[in-house]
C-alpha cells in the first residue's frame, strides 16, 4: 500500500533535526537522574502503512530477546502513540541503576520502572517537539506488557495506524548495557498536521 | 569566515541565518556536514569561529574539536547541539570547545555566547 504522506529530503532533515533537539532533552533528563552518560543516536524518520510495521520492528530487534514494551497514547493535533521497547537484560541493567539490590528487582519493579521512563521519554521528545512546531498534546496514561517475541506485538498497532511516519532512535547507555528504542508513531491527520508545520518550519528558514 | 559544522541542512540554515544576523555584516560562512570534513576544511580555511554538532556520522564533534585543537591550538569551537548531557558539556570542554549553545540557536542564544566570549 503506498503511504498517504511522503516526507520530501527537506522536511525529513527538519522532522530529523527537531527530533534530535527533543530527545537531546530527554536523555538529558534520564541521564541526570541516574547519573550516566548517554550515547546520542542520529534519529531514523521513516514512512510506513502499518503493514510494514512489523518488519520494520524485525530490522530493530532480536528474535530471541524477550522484552517489555510501553505505549503511551499522544492526543492533540500530533496524535498517535509512543512506543518505547526495551530487551529483558537491558531492563534489568536499568532497575541496578535506580539503587535496586538484585533480590529487590522484580518483574513489577522493572515495569514501575520502564513506565516512569516512558513518561519522561514521551514528555520530554512528543512534548518538545509539539512545542517546537508551536501545537500542544497530553498524554494517557502509558501501558506495558512483556513480549517473548516480536510476533506478541499488539496486533491492534496494524489496525488502528493505516500510514505511519515512524521517528524512531535508541536510549543507549553503553557502559551500563542499557538499550532501548523509542518510536513514534503519528496518525495519518497527524501526520498532514506534521508535514505542514515542517514546511512552515522550512519556509521561515 | 566562520565554519558552521553539522550533518543536519536545516540546523546549518538555522545557525547560518542567526550568524547573518548577529553579527551584522555579510561573513563569508563554509559550511561541513560531518567532523572530518569539519577538521579538513578548518584546515584550509582556519575560520576565526567554528560552530561544531555533536552527534554526526562519519566522525563526531567530540572527535572533531580534539583534530582542530590540536591542529590549531588557538582554535574558537562552539558547540551548537541537542546533546545537553552535564558530560557532554564537560567533554566538549575538555577537548578544546570554548563554549556551548543549546539547540534550538536562535538570536539571544547566540549573542549571549558571542558577547560573553569577546567575539563580536
Amino acid at each position: 500500500m503506498k503511504s498517504i504522506i511522503e516526507l520530501n529530503e527537506d522536511e525529513k532533515d527538519c522532522l530529523q533535526e527537531l527530533m534530535n533537539i527533543s530527545y537531546g532533552a530527554a536523555t538529558a533528563a534520564i541521564s541526570e537522574i541516574i547519573g550516566k552518560f548517554a550515547t546520542l543516536s542520529i534519529p531514523n524518520i521513516s514512512t510506513i502503512s502499518s503493514s510494514q510495521l512489523r518488519e520494520h520492528l524485525n530490522t530493530k530487534l532480536i528474535s530471541k530477546y524477550k522484552y517489555y514494551v510501553s505505549n503511551q497514547l499522544i492526543n492533540g493535533y500530533l496524535a498517535g502513540e509512543n512506543i518505547f521497547i526495551i530487551d529483558e537484560q537491558s531492563s534489568i541493567n536499568l532497575a541496578k541503576q535506580f539503587d535496586l539490590d538484585e533480590d529487590e528487582i522484580n518483574d513489577n519493579e522493572i515495569k514501575d520502572i520502564i513506565l516512569e521512563i516512558t513518561n519522561i521519554l514521551s514528555s520530554a521528545t512528543s512534548g518538545k517537539l509539539a512545542s517546537l512546531i508551536d501545537t500542544s498534546i497530553s498524554f494517557s496514561a502509558p501501558h506495558i506488557t512483556k513480549i517473548n517475541s516480536i510476533d506478541e506485538i499488539d496486533k491492534r498497532f496494524e489496525g488502528e495506524y493505516s500510514h505511519v511516519i515512524i521517528i524512531s532512535t535508541e536510549l543507549n547507555f553503553e557502559e551500563e548495557n542499557i538499550k532501548g528504542e523509542l518510536m513514534i508513531l503519528t496518525k495519518n491527520e497527524s501526520s498532514k498536521f506534521l508535514q505542514k508545520a515542517l514546511e512552515n518550519a522550512l519556509e521561515n528558514l | 569566515m566562520y565554519l558552521v559544522v553539522d550533518d543536519s541542512k536545516m540546523a546549518r540554515k538555522m545557525a547560518v541565518k542567526n550568524l547573518r544576523l548577529v553579527v551584522g555584516e555579510s561573513p563569508t560562512i563554509v559550511e561541513a556536514v560531518n567532523g572530518q570534513e569539519a577538521v579538513d576544511l578548518y584546515k584550509e580555511y582556519k575560520p576565526k569561529v567554528c560552530f561544531m554538532d555533536l552527534t554526526m556520522p562519519v566522525m563526531d564533534g567530540f572527535e572533531a574539536i580534539l583534530h582542530i585543537c590540536k591542529f590549531d591550538k588557538d582554535a574558537k569551537i562552539i558547540v551548537i547541539s541537542a546533546d545537553i548531557q552535564e558530560l557532554s558539556m564537560q567533554k566538549s570542554k575538555e577537548n578544546g570547545a570554548i563554549g556551548f549553545i543549546k539547540k534550538p540557536v536562535n538570536q539571544e542564544n547566540l549573542t549571549s555566547m558571542l558577547t560573553t566570549l569577546g567575539l563580536i
